[in-house]
Parts: C-alpha cells; structure tokens; sequence
C-alpha cells in the first residue's frame, strides 16, 4: 500500500511538472549554438566551404591553410556589410556559383597561383558573409554568435582538408575530385533553381 | 568597454595571422590596453571596497594564469602545424571581433 503512494505520488509529480527554465538557450549559450548552426544549416554554404579545404588540398601548402585563413576573414568582412545594411546585389546567386566554381576547381585539380586563389576565394565570401551578417538574429548575443559562426566556418574548411587527404592516394584522387563535381552539380541545382 | 576589448583582440589577432612581431614597447603598450580593458569590463556591479579587492584579486590571478597558459602553448610550437594552427586561430579572432564591432556600432547608430 505503501509503495502503491508513492509510485502515485512520484507520477502525479512527473504529470504536474513544468518545464526547466534553467538553460532556455537564450543569451550566450543561444547565442554560440546560433551561429554555430547557422553556416551548417545552409547546404549551399556547407559546400562551398568544404570545397575551399578540398581545393586547398589540391594547391598544396602554403595555400592548403592561407584559403581557410582568407575565407573566414573576408567572410566577416562581408557579414559586416551585411550588419551594417549595406546592399549587395545578387547574394544567392553569389553564393550557388561558388560552390559551381569551387567545385570545378576541385574536379580540374586546378592548379592556380595562390593569389589569384585567394581573391577568387575571398570574393565568394563576402557573399557568404554578407548572407549570414544580414540574417544573424537581433536577439542573440553578438560575441558568443560571432564565435560559434567562425568556429563552424573554420571546422567546415577542416572537414573539407581532412578529406582532401585522400587525393595522396590515387583512388583517393578520384574520389575527391568526384566530391568536387557533386559540389559543383549541387552548386547547378541552387544556380538554377532546382535545389 | 567590451567594444575596446574586443578591439585590442582584432588588431592582436590581425597581428598573429600576419605573423609580425612587434617591437617590446608595441607588445607591451598592446597589452597594458588589453588589461585595462579587462580590468575597466571586470568592476564590480555593486561597488564597495571588499567585492573591489576581491573581483581585483580574481581579475588579476585569472588573467594571468590565462595569459600565462596561451602563452606557454603558443612556445611549444615544434611542429609546422602547430605554428599554422596559432595563425588560424589569429585569422578567427579577427573574424570575431570584425563581426562583433560591426554589431556593436550598429546598435550604436
């Protein structure tokens, strides 16, 4: 009988509990947590960001961590216009053709002097940049937003290097530069309107 | 004051990605403003000279065991990656501080 109430007792309580308020994802933890997803929700950022590491693979040192360097820093830059209310014309657009391009790099394996690669990558990155800047949320807290949006980015570009690795071997090679015409072809897909 | 904070972190930042080392009196200056920064963003809400000496204290031992222990990982660089590594990170300070400030002044205006 005993037992009886307090099993009763325990499933009233479960039944009339509220929820916990005690981490709601507001302020700083809503903040890291929202800028950290907001480059891996977007696909169409996701790939051209792994694409960027991929490439950079294929470039070689000292390329292979000047791009991920580049990237994010003009990327801010163009968030910064973005937070700021600058118009930039074509955005989407922007940002479907450099996966297109980033990817066709990595299908050619092409090889191009590093400062030619460096302006082709920054240029996409204001348009990836200025995307994110124009859609960071008002209600988060900027700093800790800003950290998890840089921190995703860089942790895409390594995604990216680490799978690049594989071209050391020759199937690899292959396998890589096959992501890089999906990339491509996914880029298509969003240029087009498809995707 | 985060504003200056962040501020000192974009230019540190900046100057560890380009890998530039400053002359003593730079460093130095660079640091005695970051410092302060710290300092000025860490007083007390509610100001009495206990939390004062106490948040001071606190404020001087964790920025320094946090300075100490940056440092002593940015020495031990024995490997090319570990000295690419610390670029990177420099790059993505800078990032975060140009996004910050953007947002900041923004809310300013």
């Amino acid at each position: 009988m005993c037992n009886l109430v307090r099993a009763f007792s325990c499933l009233i309580f479960v039944m009339v509990a509220q929820a916990a308020f005690a981490h709601t994802g507001d302020g700083e933890a809503g903040g890291f947590a929202s800028g950290f997803l907001h480059p891996i929700f977007g696909p169409d950022h996701v790939i051209a960001m792994v694409a960027v590491g991929l490439w950079g693979v294929f470039l070689g040192p000292p390329a292979i961590w000047v791009l991920p360097i580049v990237f994010p820093l003009v990327m801010a830059f163009g968030g910064a216009l973005g937070i700021a209310g600058v118009p930039l014309p074509a955005v989407e657009t922007g940002i479907a053709l450099s996966a297109v391009v980033l990817g066709l790099c990595v299908t050619f394996a092409l090889k191009l002097p590093i400062w030619f690669a460096a302006i082709i990558v920054g240029v996409f990155a204001i348009f990836h940049g200025h995307a994110h800047g124009v859609e960071m949320p008002q209600s988060s807290n900027a700093l800790s937003f800003a950290i998890g949006f840089v921190v995703a980015t860089g942790m895409l570009h390594l995604c990216g290097v680490g799978f690049g690795f594989l071209a050391r071997w020759p199937v690899g090679a292959l396998v890589v530069r096959a992501a890089g015409a999906l990339i491509a072809f996914a880029g298509g897909a969003y240029l087009t309107g498809i995707a | 004051m985060e504003w200056l904070l962040v501020a000192v972190a974009l230019v540190g930042g900046a100057l560890v990605a380009a890998e530039v080392k400053l002359p003593l009196f730079g460093a130095v200056s660079l640091a005695a403003v970051a410092g302060v920064a710290v300092g000025i963003d860490a007083s007390p809400a509610v100001p009495s000279f206990g939390t004062a000496i106490l948040t001071g204290a606190a404020t001087l031992m964790g920025g320094s065991l946090v300075v100490m222990m940056v440092i002593g990982l940015t020495l031990d660089r024995d490997k090319s990656w570990q000295r690419i590594a610390v670029r990177v990170a420099g790059s993505w300070i800078v990032a975060i501080a140009v996004l910050y400030l953007a947002w900041t002044f923004k809310s300013v205006a």
